[in-house]
């Protein structure tokens, strides 16, 4: 059949040379693997990190990615002027879950089991030091969850008959609540006990204590709506307010109403996304359908019923998106630059291979096989190679990353296609042609013409494109939801790589032309002769194109991570300000003072300084407010504690009359050296701030103004401190050591920031990317030298009978190969860094760094000397590898008709 | 009687081993006058390539001496072959043996280079040696660029650059058609006289036995007298 669809293949040229080629066969479909490895699963690993971005996201939003849908209790107006209580309060709840269940449809499997929520208000715990708060809750998920009553029982109904009607005059309505085991410790109150209580406006309400209970389960997914049921919760009612929660069932709930205002019990069932199932497509689907079910029920609760939705999940997906799109961004623009060079290494190859080939080919043709015989057979050959090549890659793929991306598979697999066939007939083509040129001068000068005229309007059409994709990157970017397709921003840097690599193509043989001028001339024997062999190499064109491009991309995907790292490290410092930061609690056991002294005195400790730091704090510049960070700090002391480390120094405050000198930094630039603002400080006369420098030592997002604590106590605003910054390798042990739960370690932030899975995934994919980059760069010069070495050796050896030495045939070989190797080892890491210069900017990598701004670009110094050493390597190492093969063979064979 | 410039005494070379060795060469001895052309001839795989590659220390005989100029060479390390020839032997081959790279001047400049010759001189003596050749007009083509007969010559100019005492030339009109090969061989003959080297060449060419100043026989790997 196939043989009848092919009548002109002769399969045993296709065995012989299959055979005879084995290597180089092996060697494309290696790359071709790999390549495939790589670009087949990131795509799908990117969308496995974004859902797992997305429930990390979810989980740490806790409460905020909730979806909550809200009603009001019916009337309960009785027909004598009270309020009758509903002893089926908590079926009302069921009936809200299950008409929202009903309205999420579907939509549900990405939801954990709804949780019924029903809470009081905020009431006030008389007596004690501490101010302290109490709420009232309901919660339910499936059903109530379980407790052990350790002492009293579970709370009763206030009533003797469950409907009773409750006049609203009169002494408060009793509720019964069962309160945990902490809370009864820290309360010191016990089954039977009435809490002394009161609501924001001071009327007292009765709450009695029916028991003290334990969880069975502490992680049922009810308690997550109300945790301080379980364990008072410090801060939750504003700062140094600790909550106490009382805990109501089905049977207390209605008196729980009737105690206080009917809207003043909340009636909610809350959704948790489901982390684990959740994806970034699914949440992005719920988040929409919640906004829609929260447009149509209208912006109030319906009283009966009529349910209200409301969810931050939305936001809290933006962000995620954000990051996504920015990962995917990223990912596109490694991948292009991964593909672009393995498609130039594949062409490589098979160029080298048609060379290879080309007495075999030759012959082919003499015999009287046609070209697209011939094509034929070099495609059978070529497609077989890549389909099973894809195949093992694909697998692998799959292997690794549990699915295969098809798409980007596309440049490499067509290229290691065509590129053999292509080549091969070129080379068949050229061998049996006409060779002469034209004798007419002129019609030879014109075709000469003409060729370059071709070359260089390839170079430009190349040039024009990388500047297309450069600006549209800027203009777009290179996220996939910013419309539009994302290949041509994507490839910007391959493209600029490869316009960069067309220019040093243009200028090498002009350097390797003057050197060999300079050889020439010189007196040293040996320079000439690698010279000569050199400025004949220069011209070889995809040599030069794919050894640059891998070596400028690998750089660039070095400076992409070690940018983020630095970013990273940058953006935690930022976060936390210093090594550790101690929080300090609004009543601390020590004073600020004593803090100070015990941690700065603790080993590893090298600086400690206290300040205050409130966010949102209003002050009014050029008549308008707006909220800044505002750090009040000994700035003095804070100067030194910056000078010990790598931050950039803190410009000096001076001390001068009048205006209070402040620091500022702004991410957006709304606040500038010379600004005025005025702060309002309670109960005192607003101070007016003067702006003397900016810092980029402080600040995190937004405005931030440093403030020298003296000079502001003087102005008549004293420092409170809340916030102790400590530095040196011992920081955060003696921090924690000294405060306890309070501290934020920097390495804790920067870890917890590395190792999200987002920017792990980027990492790691810059630093594969990198290294694919340079061993295919690196497998390109192999395949070069590889290529030229029968010429190259041939050369030597006549040399070696003019009298060359062993020793100075390797230096001659060297030489050769050194323009190659240094226009890539110099040319790349230099086109790579000014790539990631011109397209860094747009692909958002402040998204990931937690920083302000974009980080600043770092010169991965390391690797970009690892990559320019390479390739200088790989000359020594080519040469060592072919003296060593070739020393067996005798100048007397070399030499021999036919051979060499 | 004049000293040999070229010993051969009791050569032996043998390729591979047991029941498929070769013995391209058995127990050959000969002496070369210097100032000769000694013309060796043979039938094809009679061993003549494996002889002048033996003589001219690019490969090495598996019994036997060759003494050069009264210097042993069979026992010479690498540097030292090389050092040879730089100095006292060059070869010209049936394939021309030119750098494709370098101009015609250059690659007869080459041997000057590798034996540091001043540029000055240098250059004078590639002039002079092309002129001897016929070529100056090419110097400045590449071999790739130069007809096959052109290429021999200026193979040979560069043979005569650094001065040898002996040119080993195994067939250098193998490739070449009559009239050409015969031009070359002229050249051969006029170079003996002009620069006083010795000579060895192999040889089909019945017109080549009869410039030669003495012909010797192989056959076999062994000489025929
Ligand atoms: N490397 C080798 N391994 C095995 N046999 C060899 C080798 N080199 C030469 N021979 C054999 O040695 C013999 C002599 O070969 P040589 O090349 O010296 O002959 P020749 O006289 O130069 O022939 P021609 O006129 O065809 O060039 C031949 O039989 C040849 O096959
Ligand atoms: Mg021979």
């Amino acid at each position: 059949m196939i043989r009848r669809l092919l009548p002109a293949v002769h399969w045993p040229s296709v065995r012989g040379r299959a055979r005879a080629d084995a290597g180089p066969l092996t060697l494309a479909a290696v790359v071709v693997a790999a390549v495939t490895v790589l670009a087949g699963s990131v795509p799908v690993l990117l969308t496995k990190t974004a859902d797992q971005a997305v429930r990390q996201a979810v989980r740490t939003a806790g409460e905020q990615a909730d979806v909550q849908v809200r009603s009001d209790w019916e009337y309960d107006d009785g027909v004598s002027g009270g309020r009758v209580r509903d002893p089926r309060s908590a079926e009302e709840l069921d009936s809200l879950r299950d008409r929202a269940l009903d309205q999420l449809g579907p939509l549900r499997d990405q939801l954990a089991p709804p949780i019924e929520f029903a809470g009081g208000p905020y009431l006030k715990i008389l007596g004690g030091s501490e101010p302290r708060s109490f709420r009232l809750a309901y919660v339910a998920g499936t059903s109530e969850p379980a407790v052990t009553w350790i002492s009293g029982a579970a709370p009763r109904s206030s009533a003797e008959q469950p409907d009773s009607e409750v006049p609203y005059t009169g002494d408060p309505w009793p509720v019964q609540a069962g309160i945990s085991e902490t809370a009864a410790a820290r309360l010191g109150i016990g089954p039977g006990d009435r809490l002394q209580t009161e609501d924001v406006d001071g009327n007292p309400c009765d709450v009695r204590v029916s028991g003290v209970f334990r969880p069975v389960d502490r992680d049922d997914l009810a308690w997550q709506v109300a945790p301080w049921l379980l364990d008072p919760q410090p801060g939750a009612d504003g700062p140094g307010i600790t909550r106490f929660g009382g805990l109501l069932v089905a049977e207390s709930l209605p008196d729980a109403r009737l105690a206080f205002d009917i809207d003043d019990v909340s009636l909610t069932v809350r959704f948790r996304p489901d982390a684990s199932v959740l994806t970034l497509d699914s949440a992005e689907r719920l988040a929409a359908a919640v906004l829609t079910l929260k447009a149509t029920s209208g912006s109030s609760a319906g009283r009966g019923g009529a349910a209200q939705w409301t969810t931050q999940l939305d936001r809290v997906l933006r962000d995620v998106r954000e990051r996504v799109d920015a990962a995917q961004a990223q990912a596109s623009v490694l991948l292009s630059a991964v593909l672009l060079v393995t498609v130039l290494i594949l062409l490589l190859a098979a160029q080298l291979l048609a060379g290879r080939r080309a007495a075999a080919l030759t012959v082919a043709r003499q015999r009287g096989t046609s070209i697209v015989a011939l094509g034929t057979e070099l495609l059978l050959e070529s497609v077989v190679l890549t389909v099973a090549a894809t195949v093992v890659g694909a697998l692998i793929a799959w292997a690794v990353a549990g699915g295969v991306a098809w798409g980007w598979l596309l440049p490499a697999g067509v290229s290691a296609v065509l590129a053999g066939p292509g080549f091969g007939m070129v080379t068949a083509y050229r061998a049996t042609r006409d060779k002469r040129s034209p004798a007419n001068r002129s019609a030879r000068r014109w075709a000469e013409r003409t060729g370059a005229l071709r070359r260089l309007t390839a170079e430009l059409a190349v040039a024009a494109a990388a500047a297309i994709a450069v600006t549209v990157l800027h203009q777009r970017g290179a996220s996939p939801s910013a419309g539009g397709t994302v290949l041509l921003p994507a490839s910007a840097p391959a493209l600029g790589a490869l316009t960069g690599a067309l220019l040093l193509l243009r200028l090498l043989p002009v350097t390797t032309g003057l050197a060999l001028r300079q050889a020439l001339k010189s007196t040293r024997p040996l320079a000439v002769f690698g010279a000569a062999r050199a400025a004949f190499a220069a011209r070889r064109v995809l040599p030069v194109l794919a050894l640059v491009s891998s070596a400028a991309l690998a750089t660039f995907a070095l400076t992409l991570s070690g940018t983020v790292g630095a970013g990273l490290a940058d953006g935690a410092w930022r976060s936390v300000g210093a090594d550790a930061r101690i929080d300090l609690p609004d009543q601390p056991a020590m004073t600020t003072a004593a803090l100070i002294e015990r941690v700065a005195a603790a080993p590893g400790v090298r600086h400690a300084v206290a300040a205050e730091v409130t966010t949102a704090t209003p002050v009014v510049v050029g008549g308008a407010s707006r909220q800044v960070r505002l750090i009040v700090v000994d700035s003095a002391a804070y100067r030194v504690l910056l000078a010990g480390s790598a931050r950039p120094p803190l410009p000096a405050l001076p001390a001068t009359a009048g205006p209070v000198p402040v620091l500022v930094h702004s991410s957006e630039g709304t606040l500038r050296a010379g600004d005025t603002m005025d702060l309002k400080a309670e109960g005192a006369p607003a101070v007016t701030l003067t702006a003397v420098a900016t810092t980029d030592a402080i600040g995190d997002t937004g405005d931030v103004v440093l403030a020298d604590a003296a000079t502001l106590t003087a102005a008549g605003v004293p420092m409170v401190p809340n916030t102790i910054w400590v530095t040196g390798p011992g920081a955060a042990a003696a921090a924690e050591t000294t405060a306890g739960a309070n501290v934020v370690a920097r390495t804790d932030v920067l870890r917890e920031r590395r190792d999200a899975p987002l920017v792990a995934g980027l990492i790691r994919l810059a630093w594969a990317s990198a290294f694919t980059l340079l061993a295919l760069g690196l497998l390109g010069f192999a395949l070069d030298a590889a290529a030229g070495a029968p010429e190259r050796w041939q050369t030597l050896s006549r040399l070696r009978t003019l009298g060359l030495r062993t020793r100075e045939a390797r230096r001659v070989a060297a030489g050769e190969l050194l323009p190659l190797a240094l226009v890539a080892a110099l040319g790349g890491p230099v086109l790579g860094v000014l790539l990631a210069v011109l397209t860094l900017g747009p692909l958002g990598l402040r998204l990931f760094t937690g920083q302000p701004g974009d980080p600043a670009l770092l010169l991965p110094w390391a690797g970009v000397v690892v990559v320019a050493a390479a390739f200088l390597v790989m000359v020594v190492a080519v040469v060592r590898v072919e003296a060593a093969v070739r020393r067996r063979n005798r100048l007397s064979e070399v030499l021999r008709v036919g051979g060499a | 009687m004049i000293a040999p410039l070229v010993t051969v005494r009791g050569i032996s070379r043998t390729f591979g081993a047991g029941p498929t060795a070769v013995h391209a060469l058995r127990d050959v001895s000969f002496d070369v006058e210097a100032g000769r052309m000694v013309a060796l001839v043979g039938r094809s795989g009679s061993g003549k390539t494996t002889l002048l590659n033996v003589i001219g220390g690019l490969d090495r005989p598996d019994a036997g001496s060759v003494l050069i100029d009264g210097e042993e060479i069979t026992g010479l390390d690498e540097d030292g072959l090389s050092q040879l020839r730089r100095d006292k032997v060059s070869y010209v081959f049936q394939t021309f043996g030119l750098i494709p790279v370098l101009s015609a001047a250059e690659n007869v400049g080459a041997p000057l280079r590798l034996a540091r010759t001043p540029a000055a001189e240098r250059e004078q003596r590639v002039r002079l040696l092309l002129d001897l050749v016929g070529l100056a007009e090419h110097a400045e083509q590449r071999p790739g660029e130069l007809s096959g007969g052109q290429q021999q010559r200026v193979a040979i100019a560069r043979a005569l650059a650094a001065s040898p005492r002996l040119l080993i030339a195994d067939e250098p009109t193998g490739q070449l058609d009559a009239d050409t090969g015969r031009s070359v061989m002229a050249l051969l003959r006029g170079v003996v006289e002009s620069e006083g080297v010795t000579v060895l060449v192999s040889t089909h060419d019945p017109v080549m036995m009869a410039l030669a100043d003495r012909v010797v026989r192989i056959g076999d790997g062994r000489l025929e007298q």
